[in-house]
């Protein structure tokens, strides 16, 4: 069972938190008027890296708070955990790469 | 011969009381024992030879180990509702009455019919079952064959027992309480760690509580007991006796079972721990490994640390007449603790070329004969081993010896389980002939002999320093404590051997309790089966009770010489956790149970409406589905209540409906967003009806929502959803829109909600005093008001569920009570009377009232309730949208929600047959129409929305029936009874 530092609890078992999916999922909006592939994209493709993950968890039985955890899928250390603010500010260097 | 209780002037048995002596019931038979006995060592010392069938071919077996490792004796303890199967005999304290029975046996252990099987064994090789019986399907023949092989039997009653569960977390945790265990916890909480050492024991010491070794000047077992005594003392540690750590879990997370003695009445008979530990140290101690040669599973046959153990702790003697077989020291150990005993040793029997002059003394001045570098090739008995034949290495001498007794070594393994649960590696030790644990995964140590160190000064010193370590690791410095002075008794000496050279390999066990012998893995070989996975899977091997404790080592071995490859390469299987077999009632206990497992949730007014007569139902929340009256049934009243509304008023009370307030100068433009409806453009005293979808564009819930004031909503979700809902836009608001200032906030338990609904709803408000112009001119549908009702600030909002004039009225929870009863003195004059849930239902489908999740499925999107042309209108993205684009999404054959009506009763769940019998819908919801007065139904048909006015035919349950489509809405579909 991870125990997570949620930034706004402290450590609190995995228990007390559910599982957000993939944390870099960017929603195209009406306004990128997406192909009917891209928006599939978006719902189901999913990568499954060894190693690194940046995921989304949310604090259900604490402050209730959602998160941004990156997480060795390996290993299952977590290396980092954030407050999920804005997508932009968070993680300078992914940002550059994915042109966000 | 047999075993036997040893006189107490030569060994009083170092854990046993002999002034307290016990009764039990084993297969039937009474025995005594003593307070302290296992239920192994009772039966050992009351002459018990055969305790036990294996599992396939149902040989009889003996006591073969003296702890965790035991593979013969598995007992099924006690009977009916308390019954518990699978257990060791070698880990049950004896206790008066006990009663237990051996597992696959019948009809006893001594004459059993399953043995039959035995003798055909040989057209039933590894695999037998599965490929005989492959066709047409394993499955088919599962449960016979389960049945006749059977392991023990679950109890069939509720289980009476108590358990419960400790969370804990603390600086170290050590497991394993014998010399490295012990050194390390002491060490730690010496330097004021927080420190919880957990052994499976009754009393700590681990392998000193048997070995009869001396530590620092005095018994081992004192030297124990003194040491945890001090870290008792320490109130920041604790020792957790009768305690198996069973599984490793991330993040240095344990999960433990205390067995609780003498568990009565309410007290619990186990605890589950769930630690969370800053370190851990494993001093986990090690297996000893058998030796395969034909004939080794017949009782009497034993490992020479459990026939040391049997003597020196429990004063049992395992036979009369003993052959010693050993690669290693510790069969020398053995015939010395047994000659001691008076037991004649008629030989050692060692497999290594070379014997030291000090052994070839001592053995000459006991008058045991040594024969180096040879066998046991054979041994000889029926229900016990009567004589072994011996072979020197090679070929040459070749005798029989006669014997009564059997001693095992072939070397000793670490037990890694928790560490390879941790994540950690492990390694073929060449110089130990065992895998021994490396690289971590996580905050972990090992020691002792669970890491190798096969000899006390070693396991001593490391558990001091992994102690040591692991506090400076977190900050805890100081002095070290002493390492006590240690008789030395060398283990490492030894041979590798996975089987006697040139033994009957189809009868030289590996797995005992599986039946899995040398043959069999030979054959897994030859058929491909190299893996160590597919090994285990095609044979069974290390799959029983004992989870291949005894087994494993030696079969990586075997497949490694019969695949020219290192035991390195073959490599272990997956170690999972338990470590030993755990009660569900255990694992249960941090769950809770009955009523406490899904709290029920009351309305505020709870009490009046049982009052009134209420028939409570669970609908996610405790509601009323109806009043009876006078032997009514449910359909009865419920009819009856809903006329009432159609005809008069009736009253509602509707608190569990979620609500949530959202705020915040972006408010508006969040629900565009989460709705399918336009809600930034609502007006202040407004409501306005929304879908929300996820997605993929499928409806999950709908609702209504009423604008408070500037950037101030109100929205009403469906009670069942509230919380999913409530998730779900938090969800959105923090991760897709953090910029937008917003919060939401559900208030769901503030507020009691009453519905007045039905043609004299308004004068009942009237009669009960009310500030709020009621006209339908002044106060139409879809508009909400504040004001005082009865003298009390109320918010009422002109929503309806059932298609009639109707107030839904907001009070603070703590006066909802006193409302309904104001109600209801006021109400009597224009007919009041409360509806439930039913009757509810009744109005809505009427109505064409769709229930998200009843009227529609995971498909429904909202062109399909008739919602299409909304989405064309809106200018703004929403959560969905983009779906309803899709191919699918824009077919002309989806299923539409339509009406249907017909002359005869209909069923939710019947089938919407085409000419060809082929479904092409189904209904959604049905029932009596209390306004219209005949059966009607809500449906979802394919294309429904064209074939208004066909006939259609109805399947349900064997039965064909007619009925119309039609407009979902029955009653009043010009809603001139709503906005009158
Ligand atoms: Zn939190």
């Amino acid at each position: 069972m991870h125990y997570i530092d949620c930034p706004w609890c402290g450590l609190r078992d995995e228990s007390e938190f559910s599982y957000g999916g993939p944390a870099d999922l960017i929603r195209p909006t009406l306004a990128d008027d997406v192909s009917d592939q891209e928006w599939a994209d978006y719902l189901f493709t999913r990568d499954n890296p060894c190693g690194e993950h940046h995921e989304r968890w949310v604090h259900t039985f604490g402050c209730g708070q959602w998160l941004r955890l990156v997480r060795d899928t390996l290993s299952h250390k977590i290396l980092r955990v954030d407050v999920l603010r804005k997508k932009q500010n968070i993680f300078p260097n992914i940002t550059d790469e994915r042109g966000i | 011969m047999t075993g036997y209780r040893l006189d107490s002037t030569i060994n009083m048995g170092s854990l046993i009381d002999r002034r307290k002596s016990l009764s039990f019931t084993f297969n039937g038979t009474r025995y005594k024992g003593y307070e302290g006995d296992s239920l192994a060592s009772a039966l050992l010392a009351e002459g018990v030879m055969v305790a036990g069938r294996s599992f396939k071919y149902h040989r009889p077996r003996g006591v073969f180990a003296a702890d965790s490792q035991e593979t013969n004796v598995i007992v099924q303890l006690e009977t009916g509702a308390i019954t518990e199967p699978n257990l060791k005999a070698t880990q049950i304290e004896l206790y008066e009455g006990l009663v237990a029975r051996s597992v696959n046996c019948w009809p006893s252990a001594r004459f059993d019919l399953g043995a039959l099987i035995g003798l055909i064994k040989a057209f039933m090789p590894a695999g037998f079952y599965y490929k005989t019986f492959m066709w047409p399907s394993w499955h088919l023949f599962e449960s016979t064959i389960r049945r006749a092989a059977g392991l023990g039997l679950s109890p069939i009653q509720p289980d009476p027992d108590r358990y419960m569960v400790q969370h804990a977390t603390c600086d170290l945790l050590v497991v394993g309480a014998g010399p490295a265990g012990l050194m390390a916890a002491d060490q730690a909480s010496a330097l004021g760690m927080r420190v919880i050492l957990a052994d499976d024991k009754k009393q700590s010491g681990g392998s000193l509580l048997w070995n009869g070794q001396e530590v620092g000047g005095e018994k081992g077992q004192v030297w124990a007991k003194n040491k945890a005594q001090t870290i008792k003392k320490n109130l920041l540690s604790q020792i957790l006796n009768r305690t198996t750590v069973v599984g490793y879990y991330d993040h240095n997370f344990l999960l433990a079972i205390e067995y609780l003695p003498n568990a009565t009445g309410h007290s619990p008979r186990q605890k589950l721990w769930k630690i969370r530990a800053g370190h851990v140290i494993l001093a986990t101690g090690s297996f000893e490994r058998p030796l395969v040669y034909a004939g080794n599973d017949l009782p009497g046959t034993m490992l020479n640390s459990a026939i040391i153990h049997y003597v020196n702790a429990y004063g049992v003697a395992p036979g009369e007449c003993a052959v010693i077989f050993t690669t290693n020291n510790t069969g020398y150990e053995t015939a010395r603790v047994l000659t001691a005993m008076g037991v004649t040793v008629r030989a050692i029997i060692d497999t290594r070329a070379a014997v030291t002059c000090e052994k070839q003394a001592w053995a000459n001045e006991q008058g045991i004969i040594i024969y180096p570098h040879t066998v046991i090739k054979t041994a000889k008995g029926g229900k016990a081993v009567r004589s072994v034949q011996i072979e020197q290495i090679g070929g040459g001498k070749c005798l029989t010896l006669e014997c009564d007794l059997v001693g095992l070594s072939g070397g000793w393994n670490p037990a890694v389980h928790l560490f390879s649960q941790s994540g950690g590696k492990l390694e073929f030790d060449d110089r130990l002939a065992t895998f021994i644990p490396t690289t971590s995964a996580q905050d972990v140590t090992s020691v002792g002999s669970a890491k190798g160190a096969f000899d006390l000064g070693t396991c001593l010193l490391q558990g001091r320093d992994a102690g040591l370590a692991a506090a400076a690791s977190r900050g805890f410095v100081g002095e070290s404590t002493e390492v006590p002075e240690f008789e030395q008794w060398d283990k490492t000496d030894q041979d590798m051997m996975w089987t006697v050279p040139e033994t009957s390999l189809s009868s030289a066990f590996v797995d005992f309790q599986s039946d899995v012998t040398a043959a069999d893995i030979g054959l897994a070989a030859r058929e491909g089966f190299v893996s160590v996975e597919h090994l285990k899977r095609y044979t069974t091997l290390g799959m029983g009770v004992d989870q291949g404790k005894s087994s494993n080592i030696n079969a990586i071995g075997i497949m490694g010489d019969l695949t020219n490859r290192t035991p390195e390469k073959v490599g272990t299987t997956k170690f999972r956790p338990p470590f030993t077999p755990v009660t569900m009632g255990a694992m249960a206990a941090s769950r809770p149970q009955g009523e406490l497992l899904r709290p029920r949730k009351y309305m505020p007014g709870h009490n009046w409406h049982i009052s009134k007569g209420a028939h409570m139902l669970d609908y996610g929340w405790q509601r009323p589905s109806h009043y009876p009256i006078a032997g009514e049934t449910m359909q009865q009243a419920a009819l009856r209540e809903a006329k009432n509304v159609r005809n008069a008023v009736g009253v509602l009370e509707s608190s569990p409906l979620g609500k949530f307030e959202v705020m915040g100068a972006d408010a508006g433009k969040f629900l565009d967003h989460i709705y399918v409806g336009t809600m930034s453009n609502l007006k202040v005293g407004s409501i306005r009806y929304g879908l929300m979808l996820n997605e993929h564009g499928t409806i999950i819930d709908d609702g209504v929502v009423a604008k408070l004031s500037d950037g101030h909503f109100l929205l009403n979700v469906s009670s069942g959803h509230a919380d999913r809902i409530m998730d779900w836009l938090e969800e959105w608001r923090q991760c897709e829109w953090p910029d937008l200032d917003v919060v939401i906030q559900n208030v769901t338990h503030c507020w009691g909600a009453i519905t007045l609904a039905g043609p004299n709803a308004r004068a009942v408000l009237t009669a009960l005093g009310c500030d709020i112009p009621l006209k339908n001119d002044q106060f139409p549908h879809m508009r909400w008001r504040m004001g005082t009702l009865s003298g009390f600030d109320v918010r009422i909002f002109r929503v309806s569920f059932s298609g009639e004039v109707s107030f839904e009225i907001n009070i603070p929870s703590n006066h909802t009570v006193e409302l309904l009863s104001r109600i209801e003195v006021e109400g009597k004059a224009y007919g009041l009377a409360p509806y439930g849930i039913e009757a509810l239902d009744m109005l809505r489908i009427e109505k064409g009232y769709l229930l998200i999740g009843t009227d529609t499925d995971s498909s429904t999107i909202p062109q399909d309730i008739g919602f299409g042309r909304a989405i064309n209108k809106k200018a703004s993205d929403f959560i969905g949208r983009r779906s309803l684009k899709r191919e699918t999404a824009l077919s002309d054959d989806r299923y539409h929600l339509v009406g249907l009506m017909s002359d005869q009763m209909m069923q939710s769940g019947s089938h919407i047959l085409d000419q060809n019998k082929k479904s092409r819908g189904f209904i959604t919801s049905a029932c009596f129409g209390a306004g219209v007065l005949r059966p009607i139904a809500l449906a979802l048909l394919r294309a429904g929305h064209d074939r208004m006015g066909e006939k259609v035919t109805l399947y349900t349950q064997g039965t064909e029936s007619a009925a119309t489509v039609c407009q979902a809405v029955h009653f009043d579909p010009d809603g001139e009874k709503l906005n009158d």
